[in-house]
């Protein structure tokens, strides 16, 4: 697919590698024709030439289409970056995958304020905010997901032989087929929220509601399940589901949650930490929309409706009792 | 569909080897890169109409591999990767007609190290080559193309409005490319 070319290639060359091209193009090509597309494809370096020259000549076709002509479209550096970060990233995903043994663990891990999206093993997919960390863990009989930190969105795929699909956030655990969830953790409390489908909640782990740890509770679509590590029980409501999701498009939405929580969720997008000294925030309920690129406004809206103070202290905002 | 891990075609013992049976396969996997991934990426290229997609999925299809279960019984060949990834490129493609898509990590991030070529478009002469040779085409052959590529129109959507089947309008779609691109090299004097 390389623009500088070797020599024209013969009309009849070009005539079959674009049969060819339409053939392999067919979602419904069976196998058998593939294989016989490769053959055709290491038979003769022109036949290669041909057919790329095919597919290059399309899609320079859809891209002169797609802006105006002289404006090149660049690969974008954004992603570029993206792409070097989560190189970073993921070499331990990789180096674990090659030394892959019956089972495979994957660590997916974002900074703070980035976002990124990510397919698992199985083919469904994890949604990461910021500053989240993630090991995924599957064997033949389960898909294991552990949310370390942070907040993700699963869509998870259904497959034929119902292996579950179980995430893993502190003291609960999440137990799904195929269906989506959003999975927020904070110090204080675990919010699911199911956006398709049904899924089951348990508490797990030790602790004073150990012995309750067979219950299950099975919350579906629009619901959410809160569990406050503090108290150690779980609340279920109805939600709009969609707002559980906006910190996908960089806005978050708190529904009378705790203040402290609400902070601790927002410094995983904010660029400039928020840091909590001499004040309990946790009695302390807000209600309200979040974005990153408004947080010296929203500092502001705290100061005003809760008693406390809020001053710079270099790159950290610092919020104290009110004197 | 189902789930390329259903139907495992023929198996290639790993009976005799001293190795572990993951060590073989990620062996198995990186032999089937080296050897075919120019043609995968080429025909994952054929389905998606994008370099990058193809690369993600490409990705994908490798790290399936490295991460089915069954290691004795398990074929590498060639037409396996084929498949699975032809299985995941319409997976792709669905969803995309839901969501707009993200940026997908590089799982494989040092074997795709290099950004894929930048898709140019077509500066002023070659877009003058182009009408030439679009008006030397039959009608249908020439309306394809441009509704095809240009318009962005599915071959789905085109074949049901011609009231032909997708196989006929790939068949248009390819004469037009071939007769496009052969124009384009003739009045480009072949070898820039």
């Amino acid at each position: 697919m390389n623009a500088a070319r070797s020599k024209p290639l013969p009309r009849a060359r070009l005539e079959e590698a674009a049969d060819w091209w339409a053939r392999i193009q067919d979602a419904e090509t069976p196998p058998e024709d593939i294989s016989e597309w490769l053959e055709w494809l290491d038979a003769d370096p022109d036949n290669r030439d041909a057919f790329e020259r095919i597919q290059e000549l399309g899609l320079r076709l859809r891209a002169s289409a797609a802006v105006p002509p002289r404006q090149s479209r660049r690969w974008h550096p954004t992603r570029v970056v993206v792409a070097v970060a989560a190189t970073v990233l993921l070499v331990t995903g990789a180096a674990v995958l090659l030394r892959a043994s019956r089972s495979a663990t994957v660590t997916f891990s974002t900074p703070v304020a980035a976002m990124e999206q990510a397919p698992l093993p199985d083919g469904s997919r994890i949604s990461l905010g910021g500053a989240t960390d993630v090991d995924a863990y599957y064997t033949r009989a389960s898909r294991d997901i552990d949310l370390r930190q942070g907040e993700a969105y699963f869509e998870v795929r259904h497959e034929p032989t119902l292996r579950p699909f179980i995430v893993n956030a502190g003291n609960v655990s999440i137990r799904a087929v195929g269906t989506a969830f959003n999975v927020r953790k904070t110090h204080d409390r675990i919010t699911v929220t199911v956006t398709e489908g049904r899924v089951q909640v348990r508490r797990v782990g030790s602790g004073r509601g150990a012995r309750d740890s067979r219950a299950a509770l099975a919350i579906g679509a629009g619901e959410q399940a809160i569990y406050d590590t503090t108290a150690d029980q779980f609340s279920v409501a109805t939600t709009d589901a969609h707002r559980a999701l906006r910190w996908r498009e960089h806005e978050l939405e708190f529904v009378d949650e705790p203040l402290d929580s609400v902070i601790e969720t927002i410094n995983r997008y904010s660029e400039r930490r928020i840091e909590v000294r001499d004040v309990n925030l946790h009695q302390q309920s807000y209600t309200g929309t979040f974005r990153p690129e408004g947080l010296d406004e929203w500092l502001i809206a705290i100061g005003r409706s809760f008693p406390v103070a809020v001053d710079r202290d270099g790159e950290t905002v610092v919020i104290r009792r009110r004197p | 569909m189902p789930s390329p891990t259903d139907l495992p075609p023929r198996p290639i013992s790993l009976a005799d080897s001293n190795e572990s049976p993951a060590e073989d396969r990620a062996k198995l996997v990186e032999k089937l890169f080296r050897e075919h991934n120019r043609a995968l990426i080429t025909f994952l290229t054929a389905r998606l109409y994008s370099e990058i997609e193809a690369r993600d999925v490409a990705q994908e299809a490798y790290v399936r591999l490295l991460q089915l279960e069954r290691t004795d019984t398990i074929g590498f060949h060639r037409a396996f990767l084929f498949r699975i990834a032809g299985n995941l490129a319409i997976d792709r493609l669905r969803q995309k007609s839901v969501r707009a898509k993200a940026p997908t990590r590089e799982l494989f991030a040092e074997w795709f190290q290099q950004a894929p070529p930048e898709q140019e478009v077509l500066d002023a002469s070659e877009q003058a080559a182009l009408q030439r040779a679009l008006g030397e085409l039959p009608e249908k052959t020439r309306e394809a193309l441009t509704r095809h590529f240009l318009a962005g129109e599915s071959v789905t959507a085109i074949a049901a409005s011609w009231g032909l089947t997708e196989r006929m309008v790939r068949y248009y779609l390819a004469r037009a490319l071939a007769h496009c691109r052969a124009r384009l090299d003739e009045e480009n004097g072949g070898a820039p």
